[in-house]
Parts: C-alpha cells; sequence; structure tokens
C-alpha cells in the first residue's frame, strides 16, 4: 500500500507531474543543485541499478532521476519467455495502456528464451572450481540440473497467448528481439558458461558488464571449454569438432518460442505499423562471449532449422533470414521428428513471406538438407510472388544444382522461368532492390557454369549485388572432398568493386564475415582467384561459347577481358593457381552438357526480355525516402 | 596569436588566446557575432574567477583537440565513463569546484569539458550503495523510514 503523501509511488501517473528543481541552493555548487540537464547528463552514465541507488539517496534526486529511470525501463524491457515473465510483460502492457507521455511507451522489447533452469541456480559450489575434483562435481550438478528439467515446450502455447494479448496492447511498439541461445547444442555449452562467467565475476569482482578485454574473455573461455569438455563426455576430434555434448537434449526450446512470435507478429503486424523489426539474436552475436565455432551448429543435430530476423542494412524494413539445417542422422526417430518439424517450420516462414506487407528482405540458406528435402521447402516458399520483397539473398547448395540437372533442360527452364519472369518483370522497378547476394556452393567444379549464369544474372540486374561461392576444406560424409576457397564479390554503383569496397561495405553489415577477410589469408588469396576466375567467367557467359574452347582461347592467347562477369574461384587441387593458368585449366573438367545446358538457360533469360547484351546495366540507385519509407 | 580579455563573475579580467578561448561555443558564437577581436573584455557573469581559471587551464591542454563527433547520442559517448589521465588529475578537485566546474561547462557550451565532468561524477556514484553515496556527496537523508522501505521496494525489481 503506498504511503499517502509520498510524492512518486503512489501511482504511475505521477511520474509525469512535472518535478520542481527549481529550488536549487544558490548557495554552493552541490550534486543537488544540479539543473535537470546535467543530471541526466550524470544518469546516462550509469546502469539502471546506480540509479536506483542514487535516487534512494535523497527526496531530490529521487525526483531528478525518475523520468530517466522510468525511460529506461519503459522504453525498452526485457522479459524471460517463462510464465512469470510474460504475465509481468502483460501487466505491464495494460498499465501502458493508460494515457502516458508516448516518450516512456514501450518501443524496444527484448525476449530471451533461455531456458528457465538457468534462473534458479542449481546448488553450485560456492567456491570458484579450481581442482579437477571441484570440477567434476560442478560439472555433474550442471548434468543433473539439466537432465532434470522438464520441456518447456508443451507450455509454449499458453505463453504464446500471454505474449500475444501483451503485444495487442502495445501500441508504440517499434522492435521486437528474439534472443536465443541458438540450440541445445549450444545451450548445454551455454548453461555451463552462463554459470562459470558468474564464477569469473566473483573472482574478479567485475561488474556486470564484465569489462574484460576479448582476448582476455576468450583465454578464460578456453580454458573453461577444455575443462568442460573434459568432464562432460565431450571429445574433440583432430578436426577441432566436439563430438558429443549431452545425451538428453530437450526439444528445441527456442524455435517453439520463435514459432510462438512469429505468430503473434503475423497477427499484430497489421495493427502495429510501427512495428518495423522482429529480429532473432543469437547469443553469440550478443555479446561475443561464445563464438560459435566452438560449437559446432550440427555436432548433434538439433539445430536443425534456425529462422533469422535481422536489419543489417536498411532501417524499417523486415528482413528474413531462413536457415534450414539437415536433422540428425543418428536416431532415425529423431529424424522423423526432426522432418515434421521443418515442415512445420517451413509452412509458418512460408506464410510469413508470402503476407504481402512485411517481408522485405529475404536470405534463405540450406545447410546439408537433402536436395529432395531442399526442392520442396524450397517450392512451397513461392518466392517468386512476393511483390514486397527488396533484399535478396539465396544460398543454393548441391541440392540445388542436382535439382536443376536432373529435371533436365525443360524442367529446368519451367522451374527457372519463373525466377526468371519475376526478376524481369520487376525490371522496370527494380530500383525496390538494393542488395542481391546469391552464395553458390558445390562440391563438383563441373557446376561452374551454372554459377556463373546466375550469378551474372543477379550482378546485372541489380546495383548492389554480390556472388559468393565457397568451399569447406572437409570430407561430408560419403568421403567427397570440398575444394578449399570462398570469396566475395561486390559490385558497387554498377562498376566492380575494389578491394577498398570491400573493406568499406563488408564492416557495415553487407556481410557478416567481414572482420576475416584482412585477417584471413585464405580470403585475401580467394578474392586474387576471383579476379582470375572473372575473367575466364565472362568468357564463358558473354561470349557464349563452350567453355572448354574460349578457356583454351583465352590461355593461348592471354587475353584481357574488358567486362566484368562473375565468380568462380574454384581450385580443383590447392596450389595449383600458382603453377599458372595453363596448369589450371587442364585441371579444370569441362562437362559439355551443362555448358549446353547454361548456355540455353542463358538464352532463356534474354528470350524473357533481358538486355543481356549490357552486362552492366545501369539501373538508378532508389531515393533514400522511398527505401525507408 | 590574438588575445581576448574574459571577465569573471567577480570582476576578474583574465587573458587568453582566441583559440583556447574558442573552445567555448557561447564564446566562439559570440565573437563570430562581433566579427572582430573586441577590445573590451567578454563578461562571463555565471563563473567566478577561480572556476573560470579552472576552465582556461582544461582549454589550454585540450586547444589542439579535435572538435567532439557530431552525433552527441552515440552510445559509446553514454556508457563510457572513461577518464583520460591529465583529465582525472584536472578533476582531482573539492566537489564544489567540480560542480562549479560542470555548471560554467554548462554555460559556456563546452561539451567535452561538462562529459569529463559528469563523467566523475558518474564514477563516484558508480557501485555505492545509498548510504556511501549519502557520505559521498555529503547528502542528507530526508526520507522517513517508511519512505525509505517503500522505495527500497519500490525499486527491488529494478535491481535484479
Amino acid at each position: 500500500m503506498p504511503i499517502r503523501g509520498f510524492p512518486f509511488f503512489d501511482t504511475l501517473d505521477d511520474l509525469f507531474t512535472e518535478s520542481d528543481t527549481s529550488e536549487t541552493s544558490k548557495e554552493s555548487a552541490h550534486i543537488t543543485s544540479l539543473p535537470q540537464e546535467l543530471v541526466d547528463e550524470i544518469l546516462r552514465m550509469l546502469s539502471i541499478r546506480d540509479v536506483v541507488s542514487m535516487r534512494r539517496s535523497c527526496r531530490k534526486l529521487s525526483i531528478m532521476g525518475r523520468h530517466n529511470l522510468m525511460c529506461r525501463l519503459t522504453v525498452s524491457r526485457k522479459y524471460h519467455w517463462t510464465r512469470i515473465d510474460l504475465e509481468a510483460l502483460l501487466f505491464f502492457a495494460k498499465e501502458s495502456c493508460r494515457n502516458f507521455d508516448p516518450s516512456l511507451r514501450l518501443r524496444h522489447l527484448v525476449i530471451e528464451v533461455y531456458p528457465p533452469y538457468i534462473d534458479p541456480s542449481p546448488q553450485l559450489p560456492t567456491q570458484v572450481p579450481i581442482t579437477e575434483d571441484e570440477l567434476r562435481s560442478f560439472h555433474q550438478i550442471l548434468n543433473r540440473a539439466y537432465d532434470a528439467y522438464p520441456s518447456e515446450t508443451r507450455c509454449s502455447e499458453d505463453l504464446e497467448g500471454l505474449f500475444a494479448e501483451a503485444i495487442m496492447l502495445l501500441p508504440d511498439i517499434e522492435r521486437i528481439d528474439i534472443a536465443n541461445p541458438g540450440s541445445h547444442t549450444l545451450l548445454s555449452g551455454k548453461v555451463v558458461l552462463s554459470h562459470y562467467r558468474e564464477y569469473i565475476l566473483k573472482a574478479f569482482c567485475d561488474s556486470h558488464d564484465f569489462g574484460m578485454s576479448s582476448e582476455y574473455r576468450h583465454r578464460i573461455a578456453k580454458q573453461f571449454l577444455k575443462f568442460y569438455r573434459q568432464y562432460d563426455g565431450s571429445q574433440t576430434t583432430p578436426d577441432g569438432i566436439i563430438t558429443r555434448k549431452y545425451q538428453n537434449l530437450k526439444p528445441d526450446f527456442a524455435s517453439t518460442v520463435f514459432r510462438s512470435v512469429l505468430k503473434s507478429f503475423r497477427v499484430f503486424k497489421s495493427d502495429k505499423p510501427k512495428l518495423t523489426s522482429l529480429c532473432y539474436l543469437r547469443t553469440d552475436r550478443r555479446d561475443g562471449f561464445i563464438p560459435n565455432r566452438w560449437f559446432r551448429n550440427d555436432i548433434d543435430g538439433s539445430e536443425y532449422i534456425r529462422v533469422d530476423f535481422y536489419q543489417p542494412v536498411i532501417s524499417n524494413l523486415n528482413n528474413l533470414v531462413v536457415h534450414f539445417q539437415r536433422p540428425p542422422l543418428t536416431d532415425i526417430f529423431h529424424v522423423k521428428r526432426s522432418v515434421e518439424r521443418i515442415t512445420s517450420y517451413q509452412k509458418n516462414v512460408a506464410k510469413f513471406i508470402l503476407h504481402p506487407r512485411q517481408l522485405v528482405g529475404l536470405s534463405i540458406v540450406f545447410n546439408d538438407i537433402a536436395w529432395t528435402e531442399e526442392i520442396k521447402l524450397s517450392d512451397e516458399l513461392h518466392l517468386p510472388y512476393v511483390p514486397s520483397i527488396r533484399l535478396i539473398s539465396l544460398s543454393a547448395t548441391e541440392g540445388h544444382l542436382l535439382f536443376l540437372r536432373n529435371f533436365h533442360l525443360d524442367t529446368l527452364a519451367f522451374k527457372s522461368d519463373d525466377i526468371i519472369k519475376f526478376l524481369v518483370d520487376r525490371k522496370g522497378t527494380l530500383a525496390d532492390v538494393k542488395f542481391v547476394n546469391c552464395a553458390l556452393q558445390a562440391p563438383r567444379q563441373s557446376w561452374q557454369p551454372v554459377f556463373g549464369a546466375l550469378a551474372l544474372l543477379s550482378l546485372s540486374l541489380f546495383n548492389y549485388s554480390s556472388t559468393d561461392a565457397r568451399m569447406a576444406e572437409k570430407r561430408d560424409e560419403r568421403g567427397v572432398s570440398y575444394c578449399p576457397t570462398a570469396i566475395s564479390w561486390f559490385r558497387v554503383e554498377g562498376k566492380i568493386a575494389t578491394e577498398e569496397h570491400y573493406c568499406e561495405l563488408l564492416p557495415n553489415g553487407y556481410w557478416t564475415r567481414a572482420p576475416e577477410f584482412k585477417e584471413n589469408p585464405l580470403m585475401q588469396t580467394n578474392y586474387e582467384n576471383a579476379m582470375k576466375a572473372i575473367q575466364v567467367m565472362e568468357s564463358v557467359v558473354i561470349l557464349g561459347k563452350p567453355v572448354q574452347t574460349h578457356l583454351e582461347a583465352y590461355v593461348q592467347k592471354n587475353a584481357t577481358l574488358q567486362h566484368p562477369g562473375c565468380v568462380m574461384p574454384y581450385r580443383p587441387l590447392k596450389g595449383r593457381w600458382e603453377e599458372g593458368p595453363e596448369e589450371y585449366y587442364k585441371l579444370l573438367p569441362i562437362n559439355p552438357g551443362l555448358v549446353a545446358l547454361t548456355l540455353i538457360f542463358m538464352r532463356r533469360i534474354m528470350a524473357a526480355g533481358f538486355d543481356y547484351d549490357d552486362p552492366l546495366l545501369n539501373i538508378g540507385r532508389p531515393p533514400l525516402e522511398d527505401l525507408d519509407g | 596569436m590574438s588575445q581576448i580579455i574574459l571577465l569573471s563573475s567577480d570582476n576578474v579580467e583574465m587573458k587568453v588566446d582566441k583559440e583556447v578561448a574558442e573552445r567555448s561555443i557561447l564564446i566562439k558564437n559570440m565573437l563570430e557575432d562581433v566579427g572582430e577581436t573586441p577590445d573590451q573584455a567578454i563578461p562571463i557573469p555565471n563563473v567566478n574567477e577561480g572556476v573560470l581559471r579552472k576552465v582556461i587551464e582544461w582549454c589550454e591542454h585540450h586547444r589542439n583537440d579535435p572538435p567532439p563527433p557530431a552525433d552527441e547520442d552515440s552510445d559509446s559517448r553514454k556508457k563510457s565513463t572513461d577518464i583520460e589521465e591529465w583529465d582525472q588529475k584536472f578533476m582531482q578537485v573539492d566537489q564544489e569546484m567540480l560542480f562549479e566546474i560542470i555548471l560554467a561547462a554548462n554555460y559556456l557550451d563546452i561539451k567535452p569539458l561538462l562529459d569529463v565532468g559528469c563523467k566523475t561524477v558518474a564514477n563516484m556514484i558508480k557501485g555505492k550503495s545509498p548510504e556511501e553515496i549519502r557520505k559521498t556527496f555529503n547528502i542528507q537523508n530526508d526520507f522517513t523510514p517508511e519512505e525509505e522501505d517503500q522505495i527500497r521496494r519500490e525499486n527491488e525489481w529494478a535491481e535484479e
């Protein structure tokens, strides 16, 4: 019960009563004599906890810190995907329905989907585990807590209802972030690491900001991971792959949450025009504490699908990244269940994509999905029929290419016509499209011409585009060796991107692997290779003759091609580039059938009205206001 | 190098290089309005001699600093409370002087100095309990015990 006459806490409406700060002491300067604007300057450098402490020191500072605190607590709020938190959100939303100052309305909502078992700390030892026995005991406790935790999925529908109800009551919400540990593989490590972080904090008496250098954190984390793997049963293979994690993985908690939010999003978006961003944040992107490379996504197959929302380039747009990943092959029942879930997700994603007013950016990535499944999934996404899409990023794996081959020319043409028609139909309004990324991946070099054709198409149609053909230096389960190469190639304002462009564009969100570019020698080598490959592919596509002929001609004449083409940093054997192009071309087996297919494919493009003679088709940049609108 | 004269609130004149004085946006704008270096002293009515000397000392030291970034709301500026070593020493003054400097920096529109002052105060608050804050700033606890308990409970949820 509020105390009558107490000036601050009777009602929330009281927040908007202007505080009287005019009675500042004129005798001497003191913190309480500072004007509100200067107190606000100080407050914004403090954490919420410090602001609260300051408010608790005296009445005057309590008044002066009130607006700052309420802004920080209301404009952006964070909740866990738990009943207690979502009920709190609903309560907050109902309170917010009152006639508050718009500056204090919730605009940014963060939903954290860490399973609740992280919150109630299990009975952990009070001291930082140091000895091996202590570490073993520590892991055993965590393992038991993990195994004992019930599936959250069962009550997800109730939580979904709570969330939807709350969202409907928040008229000014602009952005929702779903913060997710990523997968259970990651999660199991996350659980341990989150606890270990507590220990680190204790050990170093540090703040919640965890103010250590990244190198130091990495060193600490690596050291801990070493212990962690030692005691949780995981093993690291010579390839650096962790082979085992917790045996009893829980159902994909985060995916369930995302599905719920996605569902609510589609419903309330129509009534909430201010909502422009639904982001799905992976843990490793948020704090960098657990780089994903330490936990392979597919280690146990639990992360069979991932759907990301993010806004990397253009504000006020809705971008979607769909990530399909192969279910585990170790357990037949698990596979069946995973496939069902993929299908379910795919339907949700398709519904979302088809919503005409929502989706502007789209990226689809397939990882290790069976090509038959890939075809099915992509078919049902109805990509060519989404008029609102402005940003496209496509990734195709072997499955797509096999798909093209197996359906032979007619079927390929039929299928491709949809895409071509979509692109060409949009030619008149291509100003809408700012950036296109075609990521093409295949283990067989004989597919190069198809890469080239598709990549050139995208490069020619869009001002901002890239191609990316990459291989992983590894063997798949069939023993097929992938070639070690990777490039990104951009075109800026209708001209070939220089290395400076890379450096300028990549860190600005155009490509997530940007930081690696300068540091990774492989990337730099590939850039050089790409420049060579571009010339090769130019001869393939522009001249329209069989690949082999032109490659041979190129070698004989050492011709320099004027027009930029596209892609194909593709080295059959490592180191052969250094031996000269002749050696390279000898190693490049040409598949005449495929070349013919590619050329027919390109003729289809031309027949559809594409101005093929002008590969540097100049399509002006869209006005910014149009993009933002 | 041309100099100008500043007149403190307690009528003390101080000669400073124009370039140094122009760290103050207020003075810079005034000089631009006048169009030429004035012969007469420029009155700074809200700042006494001691504080004005400190402010000038800061401006002297930072005369060659690049202008502050245009994006005033950048996160780094908001959140970081790191202070350069020289500035830390410069701010090792009694609290009255510290707040006078902040007020003067605000009045004279010297944002980097204002930042340093506010960061200094923020660092004095960080991690302290309400009681420690009271001691640090010599604040009298004017809450009744009931009010104190009430405000503590009201803010518990924000302290997680």
